[in-house]
């Protein structure tokens, strides 16, 4: 049976718009099989996420689509969420995978964190489908003749908030970190946090944490990396007393290479490491800080 | 004032984590989830966090209410003595004859539910729900309400006249949003810590049963759930394998073990 042409809209909102653009490869992949039609849709960024979600279904209705993809970010997803409801449209986040079936669509969507995955059947045809997928979960032919974007424009005067106050943070300097050296909750103490810093540091690279690192106050919660946190993709990713948990691995999945100091040699931290050292990061870190100084 | 609290239960994640750790997870192939048997089901984290948001805005505020609401097929008892615990003044239990997969579904009936209690000057949510992480519960239910929506919120207070003050930690900045009422928030808080109850919170959750409401009673459109539901279904399940061999380093002192690790971090080109 062959399958009908589809129309696939990409949105690229704001910051989103490289990881919303990786979805390009998929989307043709989608819309080809059945000689469907792939267009973006690029907006910057908006506090009133309502509005920019009603300045996009517009530009929707204008060129319907049977499936919208947006990156599985925290931004996209709340956004996807949002068009779901103008569009009247069904609508799956957490998605890793995503094939045209008989009918509709087979997707997979990591769940708990990312300890499993689960695979759903989308029925598709009477109304659309809204998917938030993860950028870095698909890998496509990278190079693909470039989608055609049309610009919409953000929502001028915002009807549901307004900003009383904007104050910038010190950037985290994680995103594009070649070397992250993160302390978990093996750490004892926030003097121990600091000689985690001090690594970093020596080895040109930033300073990452764990939750636990970030609730006892040693280290801000723009350091913490994972799936409610930052997703580094470094070269090399140090991790310090982290057992593993998938919420925190779900942030540095991408690293190239994984160390892990543990002292359970059990920890699911070592299934994820390329190398590592079972021993007491407490005390090991002083001695590894003197040996990385020596042989710089 | 009032401020209506949407609180899920989930499997302890910390749980889940440990028997990961061990590999002892198990998926239950029937019902195409974990299986549940050593996992306990504990009161969605963020759900937590929203409740404290909501008692904090309370003490801010005169003449205010805060009412947890749960829609599940599964009683919620110990869910919303966990709320009552936390400083709710009072809860709602929509009872579903069958669970509800498509979050479309979910935000229909809480949105039905916040009707039938007589409306909220505040809607919150938590940021995502441990089992699915979906994070879309709060967005769908504001766009339903057409309330203002801000996800990443961590504290909220009264502003001038009746508006709303939104404090949201964005990507890079913190933002301070002002909106009208009703407004919902999806709360995340990364350093908030579980308060301490308070035994006259201890003794009403003991007092204070659930409202129980069925879905006919608010006014759900069957049909319309009928079709959410019937567009998407779980038809697998299974744990993501994650095993590599690690090379473990070896030596006999910290010295050893330290000039090991530098010399593959050279290897790695970080040295
Ligand atoms: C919805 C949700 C979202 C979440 N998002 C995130 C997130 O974005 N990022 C995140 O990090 N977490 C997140 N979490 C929490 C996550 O589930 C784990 O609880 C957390 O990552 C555990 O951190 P940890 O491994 O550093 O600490 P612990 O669980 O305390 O583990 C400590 C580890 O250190 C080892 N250790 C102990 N002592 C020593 C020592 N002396 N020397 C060496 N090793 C030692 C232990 O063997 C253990 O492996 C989230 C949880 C939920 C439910
Ligand atoms: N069945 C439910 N009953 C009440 N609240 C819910 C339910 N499902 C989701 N929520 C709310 O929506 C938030 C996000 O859920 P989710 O979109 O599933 O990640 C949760 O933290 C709850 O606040």
């Amino acid at each position: 049976m062959a399958k009908s042409p589809l129309s696939i809209a990409v949105v690229a909102a704001g910051g989103d718009r490289d990881d919303a653009m990786a979805l390009a490869s998929l989307a043709r992949r989608l819309a080809c099989e059945g000689g469907g039609t792939v267009h973006a849709l690029a907006t910057g960024d908006s506090d009133d996420v309502r509005g920019l979600a009603a300045v996009l279904a517009g530009a929707l209705a204008a060129t319907p689509a049977d499936v919208v993809l947006l990156p599985d970010t925290p931004d996209s997803r709340i956004l996807a969420a949002l068009l779901a409801e103008s569009l009247d449209a069904g609508i799956l986040t957490r998605c890793t995978s995503v094939a045209r079936s008989a009918g509709g669509f087979e997707v997979a969507c990591a769940t708990y964190g990312g300890v499993a995955r689960a695979h759903y059947r989308l029925r598709a045809g009477d109304h659309p489908w809204v998917l938030a997928v993860d950028a870095q979960a698909i890998t496509g032919s990278g190079e693909t003749d470039p989608v055609p974007v049309i610009d919409v424009a953000a929502p001028a005067a915002t009807s549901h908030v307004q900003v009383l106050s904007r104050q910038a943070r010190q950037p985290s300097g994680l995103a594009g970190a070649r070397v992250v050296v993160t302390g978990g909750g093996g750490l004892r103490s926030e003097e121990d946090y600091r000689r985690v810093e001090q690594l970093a540091e020596l080895l040109g690279g930033v300073a990452g944490a764990s939750k636990p690192a970030v609730v006892r106050g040693w280290a801000r919660a723009e350091q913490k990396v994972g799936l409610t946190g930052a997703r580094v993709s470094p070269d090399v990713y140090i991790a310090l007393g982290v057992s593993g948990a998938s919420q925190h691995m779900a942030g540095c999945a991408r690293a190239r290479v994984v160390v892990a100091v543990n002292i359970d040699r059990r920890a699911p931290i070592f299934a994820h490491a390329t190398y590592g050292a079972v021993a007491d990061v407490n005390t090991l870190l002083p001695v590894l800080i003197d040996a990385v100084r020596n042989a710089r | 004032m009032r401020i209506v609290v949407c609180v899920k239960e989930v499997a302890d994640p910390d749980r889940v984590n440990e028997l990961a750790q061990g590999r002892f997870l198990r998926v239950d192939a029937e019902a195409l989830d974990l299986d549940h048997e050593h996992i306990g089901a504990v009161m969605n984290g963020y759900d937590e966090q929203a409740i404290t948001v909501a008692t904090s805005l309370r003490a801010a505020s005169e003449e205010c209410e805060v009412v947890a609401l749960a829609c599940t097929s599964r009683p919620p008892e110990q869910l919303l003595r966990r709320a009552m615990e936390l400083g709710a003044d009072r809860s709602c239990w929509v009872r579903l004859a069958a669970p509800l997969h498509s979050p479309r579904s979910v935000a229909h009936v809480l949105a039905l539910g916040v009707q039938f209690l007589g409306g909220a000057d505040v809607v919150l949510c938590g940021h995502q729900a441990s089992d699915d992480d979906q994070g879309v519960v709060g967005p769908l239910l504001a766009a339903q309400l057409d309330a203002a929506f801000a996800g990443d919120v961590h504290r909220v207070e009264p502003g001038r006249e009746s508006t709303l003050l939104l404090h949201r930690r964005a990507a890079e900045e913190d933002v301070v949003l002002e909106a009208q009422r009703p407004a919902l928030a999806a709360i995340k808080d990364d350093a908030w810590q579980p308060p301490i109850p308070k035994a006259m919170h201890i003794l009403a959750a003991r007092r204070v049963a659930p409202l129980e409401v069925t879905p006919e009673q608010i006014g759900v459109d069957f049909q319309r759930v009928a079709g959410w539901e019937s567009g998407v279904e779980r038809v697998g399940f299974e744990l993501v394998e994650s095993g590599g061999d690690c090379d473990i380093v070896e030596g006999d002192s910290l010295d050893d073990v330290a000039a090991a690790l530098v010399a593959r971090l050279r290897g790695s080109g970080v040295l």
